[in-house]
């Protein structure tokens, strides 16, 4: 037993592409407490790139994991009862809103309320698609999957990964933590959440598998080969929001922002690997 | 509209791997996969007393299985493009290679370990009950291979109606039947233990991967 | 040409180019080709011209399972089985038949003749063109005839070609002056020797088949009938309680017309009446898989001592009817013991009641710490078997594998005996269940062997070691001392030179020194273990592509007969091994006289025309070959029911004409022969431990060990096909009591060493297994590094083997009496 490496496409997928949707709470939240200057909402605008390159990447590693992509129109045949297919649209209503945002934010064309409630608008989406990512995973014949904390997971995935990466866009633009005290303070909320409650429920939903039984596998088996880089993923997870935090109170905020991006990547990422490496089916799949 | 099943009959299966190699020539699958596996269970114990004499009730079992064309397939259920579905005409759950994208949720999902995706070809690969075979008036491979004759196939009903005494699969190592109500009618050997007794183990995870 | 480059896979070619280049080093491994079958797009079996073409299964399981291939373009496509007629009825395949195909594909193939250019058993050897190979060949033929003469050529023992034209090999020999010959085989070596003193020998016969002294016809022991043993078709019909001892058809006799499939219909038969089945083995073996309750663990090679504490129950309360003994048997007790052991407690009786003998009472409290079965067990199963109406006593071949094998196979025998329960309707004589009286047709004659002497098949090592100095009382020699040691060996489709023989260490040791056997001659479709130790080596085409004929097996109980053709041409250079012995047979200028001028072919069409006169119901050859197989049912046989019903008509061909429990011959043998120290050949159906057998474990090797038969192989053949592996992996057997004190978990590699080898192994970690004894499936394919640690990561239990042959028969008994300690790797 050990790390679910088979699966990284789709890790690096469900790692990337809600670290760059919670990105756009961050975006939306900032609009919505801060006061810049249209210079710096300007260069915030032009590296609203950043969590979309994020999503735009995540997408794209997902292409990996098909073994035939040629077809991958037809995902949403099976909308309504494919929590596949559903994901896909919640995903992809995201990505149009985001293109379209980033769109308008790049030639300029967002300002005043506009752009916060295109980046509300945004950013729900995208926490939505991050849910719906979660719920793909419920199918009531692999047990270690089919629970509730899976999309909490990935929501808090997504609040705690875009809280960094959100917070490096905003550092990256010039903007000052120390001067925007109520965007900071939201932002530390967001990012102890996100570290917080995501560890908790990646930890909880991985060992509740210790617990389970099937014909060919020992759950305290599996849990075993894996415990190890949960832990990996914990730390990662908390040191990245640590780092965010320091950035935050305004200490080279840039680098360290930085820092708790590669961090949260990381984490998140050795969570979803461990994800994986837990599936355990109530029957015989292997 | 016809439904196909399986009739597998555990008094009969010595666990020989026929059906396995059977099929296994005919749809000219790789070394590492097989569209109908042979699980192995083993359980009980075989112990010496204090005298060192031998004290005795270890069993072990056999269970054929391929995809067992569910009246509910899980696999179906989850497939985003509806590549996986139910053939309307025989009730066989089968791959349109046309539509599937290969990414494996049949396989996640299905609790009998039957789809798995063939990366080379790009789609999702399993038992499709022998459909040409059957559509000639042929039974599929597995039942005609089998030197034990445990195995048939034919229209559910007709074969519910034609083994009172066998039960939908729900023996270990299968899933509670409720999942998918496989086509599955199984003769349940005397060793045989109810689907959730967990002191019973698949002996041969290596050899149904 | 066009149909061979289809043939040709890229390890093939890889490996002709690599051939074409100069050396070759092939047989070395044997992964798993994945790509090779790596069928992307399943191939599109309804479309194009497909042919139908039939062969047989042609591997020693007994069993001649039918193929029905669907070729297209030359190539063989896929198999069906034998699907004709009522599906109870058919000759199917079993899982190895069903992988022929990839036989026939394999990458491992033969495809060129090739000389050995490294040393014998390095398996480094270069491709030669057939000429080269054929004169060869001859000339180390003409050297060892002149040289030494015709005994000094053996036709080893070889089992991987059952077809009516397969293998004429000893009809060329015979064509130059014959060879060195063999009897009994490593399947039944022990029984064949011990029982015929029991049950009559064609020794005590006249030529026309009379009793020496009686002069009456009298039945003659044979393993592979249906007189000295019922069918299972009879226990299907009478029996209330079947008794097995290391017998599995499911593990052994797997097609669907084996006895495997008969057995099933015996349960169902058996069960419906009331009555059960004891499966007596040291494993929970597949034949009781979902009917637990039917194993009766016991541990390995002690078979004998749970007999005797039966009989002894039996004998004690009053089960055993005097009048039927004296009737048909000599010594049960003393009132029928031969004159030259008189008064002497040399009975059966005097053994089991401690009177005789080892003077000890053989209650189940004896028997319980040999047999590791309780005495209150042993009671019960005593008061089961005495119970039953028509009890079906047999016994398989694993019972008799055995060091102590030829006490053994006679004690099982006693168990029906004492009981009476023989010659009955469904009853048996405890013997194997009976096999088919009936061959349609007969094979390619081998001729008259103008060489006398021979010797019992496991003695070769000896022979080519110190031939000369073997003879009938020290060696079990027939026909006089050997006059020459065994200086050219013929290996036609045969992996017992090394792989499927006694101590494989040893064996190598003794063939590297090319001073003694000076030739080794393989043919082989593979690279076996044993074909690295060829100094030629020819590559042989299938059945499956050629013109074929061979009736149904011994294995199972109907008539039958298949005549096929080819379903794809062979590859590269394999040849017909019939038209290379011809061509042999031209160079000595015999070829007339070995073809009688009949291609394969015609012999084919000339066997099946003399059979058809024996047997005026089969279709014309014209008719068989269109419909390809012909079958028939045979009625259930009693065994020994003739002398049941009339012993004085009807006798057995021992020297009294009665069932002998003690022989005199045995005894006068035991007095004449010269024994290697601790040998016993005794008289009666005792318990002995046997070399390596109860009692013999050390601290160093604490565990017994047995071989068994396994379903991924019929003995080695098909041990090279990977996709057998893959469903029926190398294991060894251990219990969780066994296993836990060594750290061993199910699936850990393992080393497992006897006195004479180490093997590494998977572990399969079961209660199926009694504690005390590992179990590991025989024919595995030997691979080790023989210059270096010898250790065999093939997992070939004859790496562990002691090359002892037994004290009557020199048999294999070793195969199933190790003694071994397992660690964790």
């Amino acid at each position: 037993m050990g790390l679910g490496f088979a699966e990284m496409p789709l890790a690096l997928f469900s790692t990337l592409a809600p670290m760059g949707a919670g990105a756009f709470l961050v975006l939306a939240l900032a609009f919505s407490v801060g006061s810049f200057k249209p210079e710096e909402l300007k260069r915030i605008d032009k590296l609203t790139l950043i969590p979309f390159l994020f999503a735009v990447v995540g997408f794209i590693a997902a292409f990996f994991h098909l073994a035939s992509p040629v077809h991958a129109l037809g995902v949403f045949a099976n909308t309504g009862a494919s929590p596949l297919s559903n994901e896909l649209v919640a995903g992809c209503i995201f990505m149009v809103a985001a293109i379209v945002y980033v769109i308008l934010a790049l030639t300029g064309k967002l300002t005043g309320a506009v752009r916060t409630g295109c980046a509300w608008a945004v950013a729900v989406l995208g926490l939505i698609f991050a849910v719906f990512t979660g719920m793909a995973y419920l199918m009531d014949t692999i047990q270690s999957w089919n629970t509730p904390l899976v999309p909490l997971e990935m929501l808090t995935f997504a609040v705690a990964g875009g809280a960094c990466v959100g917070a490096m866009t905003l550092a990256f633009a010039g903007v000052s933590f120390p001067e925007e005290k109520t965007l900071g303070m939201a932002i530390m909320a967001l990012t102890l959440a996100g570290v917080v409650l995501g560890a908790a429920f990646a930890c909880m939903q991985t060992f509740a598998v210790s617990g389970m039984e099937n014909y060919v596998m020992d759950g305290a088996a599996v849990v075993g080969g894996v415990v190890m880089w949960l832990v990996c993923a914990v730390v990662c997870l908390l040191a990245a929001g640590a780092f965010n935090i320091m950035a935050l109170k305004g200490k080279s905020a840039s680098t360290f922002a930085t820092v708790a991006v590669v961090l949260a990547f990381a984490g998140i990422l050795l969570a979803r690997l461990v994800f994986y490496a837990t599936e355990f089916s109530v029957g015989l799949a292997i | 509209m016809t439904e196909y099943g399986f009739y597998f009959d555990s008094t009969r299966c010595t666990g020989c791997r026929t059906c396995e190699m059977a099929c296994k020539d005919y749809k000219d699958t790789s070394v590492d996969f097989n569209y109908r596996k042979v699980y192995d269970l083993e359980g009980g114990s075989c112990s010496l007393d204090a005298d060192g004499l031998v004290q005795n009730n270890a069993y072990c079992y056999h269970v054929s299985l391929s995809c067992n064309h569910c009246e509910d397939p899980a696999c179906a259920k989850v497939c985003p493009t509806t590549a996986m579905h139910k053939d309307e005409e025989t009730g066989l759950v089968l791959v349109d290679d046309t539509k599937c994208i290969g990414c494996g949720y049949c396989h996640m999902a299905c609790p009998y370990n039957a789809p798995k995706v063939n990366r080379e070809a790009g789609y999702s690969v399993k038992c499709d009950g022998c459909k040409d075979r059957v559509a000639d008036g042929l039974d599929p491979m597995c039942v005609t291979a089998c030197p034990l004759r445990a195995l048939e196939f034919g229209d559910f009903a007709e074969l519910e109606s034609r083994y009172p005494d066998a039960q939908v699969g729900n023996i270990a190592p299968l899933p509670e039947k409720g999942l998918t109500n496989p086509h599955l009618l199984i003769k349940e050997c005397r060793d045989a233990q109810p689907t959730g007794d967990m002191t019973v183990k698949v002996s041969n995870t290596l050899e149904v991967m | 040409m066009s149909n061979q480059k289809t043939c040709m896979t890229r390890r093939t070619f890889t490996k002709a180019a690599g051939a074409l280049g100069g050396l070759a080093v092939v047989g070395a491994g044997l992964s798993a080709e994945a790509a090779l079958f790596e069928g992307a797009v399943p191939l599109a079996h309804a479309d194009g011209e497909e042919t139908i073409h039939w062969s047989q299964c042609n591997v020693n399981c007994g069993g001649n399972c039918i193929f029905q291939w669907h070729s297209k373009d030359g190539k063989a496509l896929y198999m069906e089985t034998d699907n004709i007629g009522d599906p109870d009825f058919q000759s199917r395949a079993c899982l190895r038949g069903r992988t022929m195909r990839r036989w026939l594909n394999s990458p491992d193939r033969l495809l060129y003749p090739m000389k050995r250019v490294g040393k014998r058993g390095e398996g480094k050897f270069e491709r030669i063109s057939w000429d080269e190979a054929i004169d060869t060949i001859v000339d180390a033929l003409q050297r060892t005839i002149s040289q030494y003469g015709n005994d000094a050529i053996f036709t080893i023992y070889a089992t991987g070609m059952y077809s009516t034209t397969g293998n004429p090999s000893q009809r060329l020999l015979n064509c130059l002056g014959g060879s060195l010959t063999r009897f009994y085989d490593y399947s039944t070596n022990m029984m064949s020797a011990a029982m015929p003193y029991m049950f009559g020998s064609a020794e005590n016969l006249t030529e026309e088949g009379a009793h020496v002294t009686l002069g009456v016809p009298a039945s003659v022991y044979s393993p592979y009938d249906n007189v000295n043993a019922s069918s299972f078709t009879e226990a299907e019909a009478h029996s209330d309680l079947v008794v097995m001892f290391g017998n599995s058809p499911a593990e052994t006799r797997m097609g669907g017309l084996n006895m495997v499939w008969d057995f099933a219909r015996v349960r169902e038969a058996v069960e419906a009446r009331g009555g059960q089945i004891i499966n007596i083995d040291y494993r929970l073996n597949e034949t009781s898989a979902g009917y637990a309750h039917e194993w009766q663990p016991i541990r390995t090679g002690t078979d004998a001592a749970l007999c005797a504490a039966l009989a002894h129950e039996w004998i004690t309360g009053g089960k055993v009817d005097k009048a039927l003994m004296d009737t048909y048997c000599v010594g049960y007790d003393e009132d029928t013991m031969p004159e030259s052991a008189r008064g002497q407690h040399k009975s059966y009786v005097d053994y089991i009641m401690g009177t005789g003998y080892d003077m000890v009472e053989k209650t189940p409290e004896w028997a319980a710490p040999i047999t590791q079965i309780s005495a209150e067990r042993i009671r019960e199963l005593a008061d089961i078997i005495a119970s039953a109406e028509a009890p079906f006593i047999c016994q398989g071949w694993g019972s008799q594998r055995h060091t102590n094998g030829e006490t053994t196979t006679r004690a099982i025998t006693m168990l029906p005996l004492l009981l009476g329960k023989w010659g009955l309707p469904g009853t048996n004589t405890g013997q194997r269940e009976a096999e088919p009286p009936v061959y349609l047709v007969g094979s390619i004659p081998a001729g008259d062997n103008p060489v006398e002497v021979s010797i019992p098949c496991y003695q070769w090592a000896n022979a080519v070691d110190h031939g000369t100095q073997m003879t009938p009382t020290n060696a079990g020699v027939k026909g006089g001392p050997l006059t020459n040691d065994i200086k050219f060996i013929w290996n036609y489709a045969g992996n017992c030179i090394t792989n499927q023989h006694g101590d494989i260490n040893m064996t190598h040791d003794l063939l590297q020194d090319e001073s003694k056997c000076e030739f080794i001659l393989v043919w082989d479709t593979v690279m076996t273990d044993s074909a690295k130790y060829a100094d030629i080596l020819l590559p042989d085409a299938m059945r499956s592509e050629q013109m074929n004929m061979q009736t149904q097996g011994y294995a199972e109980y109907y008539t039958g007969l298949v005549v096929g053709s080819a379903a794809q041409e062979p590859p590269a250079e394999c040849r017909s091994s019939y038209d290379v012995m011809a061509e042999i047979a031209d160079r000595f200028g015999k070829r007339e006289e070995f073809t009688e001028g009949r291609t394969q072919e015609e012999w084919i069409e000339y066997l099946y025309e003399q059979g058809r006169e024996a047997a005026p119901e089969l279709p014309s050859f014209e008719d068989m070959k269109e419909q390809g197989v012909y079958k028939t049912k045979l009625a259930p046989s009693i065994g020994l029911e003739d002398f049941r019903r009339d012993p004085a008509a009807n006798p057995v061909a021992t020297p009294s004409g009665k069932i002998e429990i003690y022989s005199e011959t045995l005894d006068k043998l035991n007095d004449e022969w010269e024994l290697p120290e601790g040998d016993v050949i005794h008289p009666i159906p005792l318990f002995e431990p046997g070399f390596q057998g109860y009692g013999s474990v050390t601290d160093e090797y604490p565990l017994y060990c047995s071989g068994f038969h396994y379903k991924g192989r019929t003995h080695s053949s098909f041990g090279f096909i990977p996709e057998l592996e893959a469903v029926a992996r190398q294991q060894v057997w251990i219990n969780p009591a066994d296993a836990e004190p060594r750290g061993i978990k199910d699936r850990d590699q393992c080393r497992v060493k006897s006195p004479d080898g180490q093997i590494q192994i998977e572990a399969h970690v079961t209660p199926r297994i009694i504690p005390g004894t590992i179990g590991i499936p025989q024919g595995a394919w030997h691979e080790a590094n023989m210059d270096g640690d010898r250790l065999d990561t093939g997992g070939c239990v004859n790496t562990l083997t002691k090359y002892r042959p037994t004290p009557l028969g020199k048999g294999n008994g070793p195969a199933h009496s190790m003694i071994v300690e397992v660690t964790k790797a």
